[in-house]
């Protein structure tokens, strides 16, 4: 069984920053990644960050993502490309599926002395009559087409849900030359970030809040979807009902971290819904309540790449500390400063829930691991 | 909670629904109390099949075949489908040697008046196109029948749920009442105690920690189980199989070499078709605890073998595997008994592999037992007095 | 309506929260205005600014204040903002016109002297433009400044350049029942909405209930699509709490893997 010093699942903006932050103290890394290019969603995110310029700030995402790529190769870190982890087991132990070439396949078992949980999230669906179509699609998947496989999912797209996610996705869909018929949120208000709603608003998208889908038809793919106005007890009000021709539906209803890893891993998880359902709770260094096995970025509860950035260079400093490659004064200064900079991004009202969850489940890990 | 019963029966496994279920028909109340909820356990981690091949001839196989024939008659008073299906099972002879063992014993069963086939290869492939082409001859048995375990157990509480049967699910017992001539005069739960004086241990890889509770050592032991699921897809299948090596693995005095891994994780191949139209693929016996992982190597070996046998599947997806614990007894012979020593106080636990199609059996043994009448076949071997 | 309902800003919002340029200052000559109104943690225009103009502190999610005496309407910050929330207003350009100053981040064929039409807040075409400045810099990173001229009553509306469209609304009397019987839930296993309340009714309480009796999530991705649909429902028929109903266990292979792969000999 090949061993390596720290084994890093998933190699978007968590899984890249927490090996760049060891490999820079020494740590030899391997990234496990399950797609032919790392940088998770990254190089699908073409909009600017926000945050300061010590989160870099005012950079599009594809950009950052370069950037860690650069940064890894250049300490040596061993990314595995289409290597798909399909389960952990005990005493560090995972298997993997690696990807040869088009039709060959080999299991690889590789035992580490610490694990980095960076799965990522997977998004939400939303059931309603036609939502198996073909044209109905995941926000995010239709994000990857247009963005990363440069492929417009469809010309005419409603947009089902107001967070960031669909605000963001139906302005780069209107880049990539899609028109948004619409954007329906059930809440009465736009959940996502105003300026990123006003970007839709001042090209004349309609955004049809305290509305909800009440069907999508067509043939062999979507065409028609209904869309109504919702009352306080979530039935739809007669009469308000609007149809809209369409060729596309894209769900961006929130994401849920991809809990498999920490499951398998043993992980204590806690159900919170500021931080989209099921995560693993863990400590200051990211450490889950399996001892070696840490966790980072939207696998420890979704929130935005820059977070996960964050996250992922408290796990890679705490873990090259615990190997011996930092010292522990340094270490201890170089992770209150990153969680300095998670504080910051989880400012204002609209990172105050996320705070306090944040602060549930450090709170749940102490409990867990005293009791 | 404070409520009075004929009889509590612990744990909401498939012996302890069908002991539920022939109670209340014996016109018992029955509760049924439940630490997670109905069929949780083993009973959801396993698969499931009434076989007479992999017993031995004499009152294994007529155990076997009793079953069979009380399945039968379950389908058709249980209004619940639980997916109960009679298309036989194959036995698969690897090595000549193996076929000659098993050649033996089919001569032996049929000596007793069970319709098993003695396959050659042709045959076999006849019945089961997508076998490996080099094995050497099965056997195959008319009688053999599957059905769903967990929704057995619906089935049964379906059948007798507010006719006599309260369910507590979610629901700890804590403790087995006794007054001080040693009878069982309650149970006493998390939720509150449930007057009775007739419990019923029926809780499995767990029945020790039920016993604890009235200080009887019952020396039951978790044996893992590990099963792949593959991809819907056509039906690769049509019944039941086994590599007649399970007969190895389950009688140790029938001795064939074997691959290390295959030796360290007991596992043989058996693989059956579902109602969803893919397939179960097994299976290992290990030790390891209460452990329910099912670990990458043990898996590999599974599908090493199962390879070895379809090759087909090379390139068919697995898209899960679990593993459950068995409850094992060093005889292979369950208890299903009630416990001098403790008045009141009944055990029907230790079925290990056997547990999906003896449930009907223990379920009617029991109740005879509790109603005070002359129990359908002879229940000394299942008694706990054995250990004295 | 509210901005949070709309998405859309007015005028009147920003001069309520005294983020709006007096008449006075807009008349003296170009001014930036941030119509930035959520405490977002995010500081680019601060660090932009080459006047020191824009202060927004240590906490990054303050909403930046803009000093007017010190800005002179540069436009560095117009292509700084992440969110596209900065614009330049100009209202000193003469008696009848003034400009507008916005990020645009389209494929577009735009040239100086274009006229156009211009959109507002609320993407409606409002006045003709004509286009006296498109600027691209490496610094701002594909993030396009343009500059419009449009008659002076405007220059507290428009805010970009009208999108051509045409999509049609109609309202059709339909009937809907909310979450029909027949809807597809599990579409791995192609259970429905129907068979999944009948569980219920027979006793599942939670995630694992459900998939036992009706093999929803017993698919290929392992319950990962149609958990959450599948949780909503419970929480609608019995008001059981998300802890309460539990996920979909995972499982080994996490992702579907042949037989033969999983089986293959290993590299010891």
């Amino acid at each position: 069984m090949k061993q390596c010093e720290m084994l890093v699942i998933g190699g978007g903006p968590a899984g890249l920053s927490a090996a760049i932050e060891a490999a820079e103290a020494g740590v030899k890394v391997v990234i496990v990644d399950a797609n032919e290019k790392a940088g998770g969603q990254l190089f699908k995110q073409i909009h600017k960050f926000f945050g300061s310029s010590m989160h870099r700030a005012g950079i599009r995402g594809m950009n950052i993502g370069q950037e860690l790529l650069e940064r890894c190769e250049k300490l040596g870190v061993d990314i595995w490309l289409n290597s798909l982890v399909i389960g952990m087991y005990k005493d560090n132990v995972v298997a993997i599926d690696v990807k040869k070439n088009l039709t060959e396949h080999k299991l690889e078992k590789i035992q580490a002395k610490k694990i980095v949980i960076a799965t990522g999230a997977s998004e939400n669906a939303v059931r309603f009559p036609g939502w198996t179509l073909p044209g109905v699609m995941g926000a995010g998947a239709a994000q990857t087409m247009a963005n990363f496989h440069r492929v417009l999912p469809g010309k005419k797209v409603l947009m089902i849900g107001s967070g960031n996610v669909g605000l963001i996705v139906s302005y780069q869909l209107m880049q990539a030359g899609a028109e948004i018929v619409g954007i329906v949120e059930a809440q009465p208000k736009i959940n996502g970030y105003a300026v990123h709603a006003s970007k839709l608003t001042r090209e004349g998208i309609p955004i049809y809040t305290g509305y909800t889908i009440v069907e999508a038809s067509g043939d062999e793919r979507v065409n028609k979807a209904v869309i109504a106005k919702v009352n306080p007890d979530w039935s739809t009000e007669p009469g308000t009902e609007i149809t809209l021709d369409v060729d596309t539906i894209t769900i961006g209803a929130g994401l849920k971290p991809l809990i498999g890893m920490s499951y398998m891993g043993n992980c204590h998880l806690m159900n919170d819904r500021f931080l989209g359902g099921w995560a693993p709770c863990h400590n200051y260094s990211m450490e889950t309540t399996t001892k070696d096995v840490y966790v980072a970025g939207d696998a420890s509860g979704v929130e935005e790449a820059n977070t996960a950035i964050e996250e992922g260079k408290v796990c890679g400093i705490a873990i090259a500390q615990a190997l011996g490659y930092l010292e522990e004064d340094k270490a201890e200064q170089m992770k209150k400063e990153a969680w300095g900079r998670l504080a910051g991004l989880r400012e204002g009202a609209h990172g105050a829930e996320r705070t306090a969850a944040k602060e549930r489940q450090l709170l749940e890990y102490k409990k867990v691991m005293e009791g | 909670m404070n409520k009075t019963y004929d009889v509590v029966i612990v744990g909401a496994g498939v012996i302890g629904t069908s002991c539920a279920y022939h109670l209340v028909k014996k016109g018992f109340q029955v509760a049924l109390v439940e630490k997670k909820d109905l069929a949780r356990e083993t009973s959801s981690h396993c698969d499931a099949v009434a076989l007479i091949p992999d017993k031995m001839p004499g009152i294994d196989a007529a155990m076997g075949y009793a079953s069979i024939q009380r399945f039968k008659e379950l389908e058709k008073e249980l209004n619940y489908d639980f997916e109960f299906h009679q298309n036989g099972s194959l036995h698969l002879c690897e090595t000549d040697q193996e076929m000659e063992i098993a050649t033996k014993y089919a001569n032996d069963l049929i000596a007793e008046g069970y319709a098993i086939d003695i396959l050659n290869p042709e045959e076999l492939l006849e019945k089961e196109p997508f076998l490996a082409t080099d094995l050497k001859g099965g056997l195959f048995s008319h009688e053999c029948c599957g059905v769903n375990p967990y929704k057995l157990c619906f089935a049964f509480v379906d059948a007798v749920q507010g006719k006599g049967l309260d369910v507590y699910t979610h629901t700890t017992v804590t403790d087995i009442r006794r007054d001080a001539d040693n009878n069982v005069v309650g149970v006493e739960t998390d939720n509150g105690i449930l007057k009775t004086n007739k419990v019923v241990n029926c809780c499995g890889v767990w029945a020790p920690e039920i016993g604890k509770m009235v200080g009887i050592d019952i020396p039951i032991k978790p044996r893992k189980g590990v099963i792949l699921i593959s991809g819907a897809g056509f039906p690769i299948c049509k019944q039941k199989i086994h590599e007649f090596g399970y007969m190895v693995s389950k009688f140790d005095d029938i001795q064939c070499e074997r691959d290390p891994e295959v030796e360290k994780y007991n596992v043989a191949f058996t693989i059956e078709p579902s109602a969803g139209n893919n397939v179960l693929i097994g299976s290992s016996r290990n030790f390891d605890g209460y452990d329910v992982d099912a670990e990458i190597d043990i898996i590999r070996v599974i599908a090493k073998r199962a390879v070895r046998f379809f090759p087909i599947l090379k390139n068919i997806n697995c898209i899960r595997s679990y593993a459950g614990v068995r409850p094992f007894i060093e005889e292979h012979l369950p208890l299903i008994t009630h416990v001098k020593e403790i008045p009141g106080y009944y055990i029907a636990a230790g079925h290990e592999g056997d547990g999906i199609s003896m449930a009907p059996l223990t379920g009617r043994l029991i109740s005879e037992m509790i109603a005070g009448e002359e129990p359908c076949m002879d229940v000394t071997p299942f008694s706990f007095s054995r250990y004295k | 309506m509210k901005l949070s309902e709309t998405g859309i800003l007015t005028k009147a919002d920003l001069v309520e929260m005294g983020r709006y340029p007096s008449e006075e200052r807009m008349k003296k000559g170009p001014v930036a205005v941030a119509e930035c109104v959520q405490d977002i943690p995010c500081n680019p225009c601060e660090t932009a600014c080459p006047f020191k103009a824009i202060h927004i502190g240590e906490n990054i999610s303050n909403l930046p204040k803009i000093d007017v005496n010190k800005c002179n309407g540069c436009t560095t910050c117009v292509s700084a903002c992440s969110g596209l929330a900065i614009f330049v207003l100009d209202k000193s350009y003469s008696d009848s016109y003034g400009k507008v100053t916005f990020p645009y981040e389209y494929n577009h064929s735009f040239k100086v002297d274009d006229i156009v039409k211009a959109a507002n807040r609320g993407g409606k075409h409002v006045c003709e433009g004509k286009i006296l400045k498109i600027t691209n810099t490496q610094k701002a990173d594909r993030t396009t400044v343009i500059t419009l001229e449009v008659p002076i009553e405007y220059v507290d509306e428009v805010r970009s350049i009208y999108r051509d469209k045409q999509h049609q609304s109609s309202k059709e009397e339909i009937m809907s029942e909310k979450l029909a019987d027949d809807v597809l839930v599990c579409r791995c296993e192609e259970i429905t909405a129907g068979e999944i309340r009948e569980a219920i009714r027979q006793g599942a309480t939670d995630i694992t209930g459900v998939k036992l009796r009706t093999r929803a999530g017993m698919g290929l991705c392992q319950g990962r699509t149609c958990e959450a649909l599948v949780n909503q429902i419970i929480r609608q028929e019995l008001g059981n709490s998300p802890a309460d109903i539990g996920f979909s266990t995972p499982r080994t292979p996490q992702r579907p893997v042949t037989f033969g792969t999983l089986g293959g000999d290993l590299d010891e």
